[in-house]
């Protein structure tokens, strides 16, 4: 088979405590027999290890942060583009995502195409309006509320039993047992992430996550269920293993239909003791452990990067059941040149 | 009632509510040869000694829990009254597990 010649850029290349999805994601482009690819990295810090990983990625630029704005960040990819010619940008950032999707426009004109949710399933799908979002896809989601001032910790008693969850806009979570505990998760997480903080009833029970595809036409592409096997002290899921659980599939489903979801994401779930699921989250992007979609064989990066094509994508309707990851973590040696360049060029 | 027919009934009931119960067993539960049993639903595995691993083959090739017990009788040689009140224990270990779904209607 003729393979095409594809030039990707790729973001998240961070695979450090809290990984990015980058690493995972250029895996799977690299593991397709279709494609041919040049892999741009796209990093934040001088430190992220892809920036490193020569081969997994043949160039890496580093971007402004998101916070710089969309202008900034129009100008950097650019440059970029003059000197690489992407065909296709994977971000894989929360934090990046609103800008991406206000630059699509921009992006494709240069010729760079993107599968992304559109704006509004973006802010539709927000922690703090996922109270809204279950009830209006009839999708059980536990009891939450958005609140801005810590203060505020003091009348959640009214409406939630504790212990409850505090979770930050875009990352962070812990659990609150009483009005203080919950008062210090507020400042913690309100400090890092800024605010509205969100307040959700705590469900025990065991996690589960969906990664998925959708075509923005209400079609799922992609869906591979997985049971997290090892928590790491930040949540992280360190060990997993796909699971047979219609259920999930159908709820996977359910959501891509209602929503016409464009992209990939991920839903996280929480088990209960009667067996009810309840979606705490939809992250708006492929999550890090998705080379386990890849080994079993939904190949969720290559179809993301075809959709973003515009190529006709058939829909993958099977998967390996029990199979595992496992992650691990690797000590590469990197010659201090190669830092200074990253670091003084801002490219390696 | 004697002490007897009290336990007879007692086991009596046990039974009747394993039958029900056996008959629901995860299909797709993935046994090895070592007894490591992966519930494919859940994602959980568990490690299940020899005995538990054959109880539970003979029940996904679909013996009721009468046969289970009089085929275990026979070859460890025990007792009806103990094999049945051990399955009856198993069972409910599976149940809560869930390596058998937790609708008993048959």
């Amino acid at each position: 088979m003729k393979r095409t010649k594809i030039t990707v850029g790729v973001t998240g290349i961070n695979p450090i405590d809290s990984p990015g999805p980058g690493i995972p994601v250029i895996r799977g482009i690299r593991d397709s027999v279709e494609m041919e690819s040049r892999i741009i990295g796209l990093s934040y810090e001088s430190l992220d290890p892809g920036i490193y990983m020569h081969e997994l990625v043949d160039k890496t630029y580093q971007l402004p942060y998101p916070s710089a704005g969309a202008d900034r960040l129009l100008d950097r990819l650019e440059y970029i583009q003059s000197k690489e010619h992407l065909d296709v940008i994977i971000p894989n950032l929360d934090a990046e995502l609103y800008s991406f999707i206000k630059l699509e426009p921009q992006l494709k004109q240069m010729g760079i195409h993107m599968c992304l949710p559109t704006l509004f399933q973006f802010e539709e799908r927000h922690k703090f309006h996922l109270d809204e979002f279950g009830k209006k896809y009839d999708i059980p989601v536990p009891k939450s509320k958005t609140i801005y001032a810590p203060e505020e910790v003091y009348g959640l008693h009214n409406d939630f039993m504790y212990p409850i969850v505090i979770k930050g806009k875009f990352y962070d979570a812990g659990i609150a047992h009483n009005p203080e505990q919950a008062k210090t998760y507020f400042n913690k997480i309100s400090a890092k992430w800024g605010l509205p903080i969100i307040v959700q009833q705590f469900v025990m029970g065991n996690e589960y996550n969906v990664v998925g595809l959708g075509d923005g036409k209400g079609n799922t592409i992609a869906a591979v269920p997985m049971r997290k096997q090892f928590i790491t002290d930040k949540g992280k899921a360190w060990a997993g293993i796909s699971i047979d659980e219609k259920t999930l599939l159908d709820m996977t489903r359910k959501f891509v239909k209602a929503t016409k979801w464009k992209g990939g994401f991920e839903l996280e779930l929480m088990k209960d003791a009667n067996g009810k699921y309840f979606l705490l989250e939809i992250n708006p992007r492929i999550p890090a452990w998705v080379y386990l979609a890849v080994g079993c064989g939904q190949n969720i990066p290559e179809a993301l990067v075809k959709l973003a094509m515009g190529k006709k994508v058939e829909p993958y309707t099977d998967y390996a059941i029990g199979k595992m990851f496992v992650r691990y973590s690797y000590d590469m040696i990197v010659d201090i040149s190669e830092f200074e360049k990253i670091t003084t060029l801002g490219e390696l | 009632m004697c002490t007897i027919c009290i336990k007879q009934e007692f086991y009596t009931i046990l039974q009747a509510k394993t039958e029900i119960i056996l008959m629901k067993i995860n299909k797709n539960l993935a046994i090895s040869e070592n007894g490591f049993c992966l519930n494919p639903v859940t994602g959980e595995s568990f490690s299940i000694n020899p005995i538990g691993a054959e109880i539970i083959q003979l029940f996904k090739a679909g013996m009721t829990s009468e046969k289970v017990v009089k085929e275990l009788c026979t070859s460890y040689n025990i007792d009806e009254a103990t094999m049945e009140r051990d399955l009856y224990d198993f069972v409910n270990v599976l149940k809560h597990h869930q390596l058998i779904q937790a609708d008993e209607k048959n």
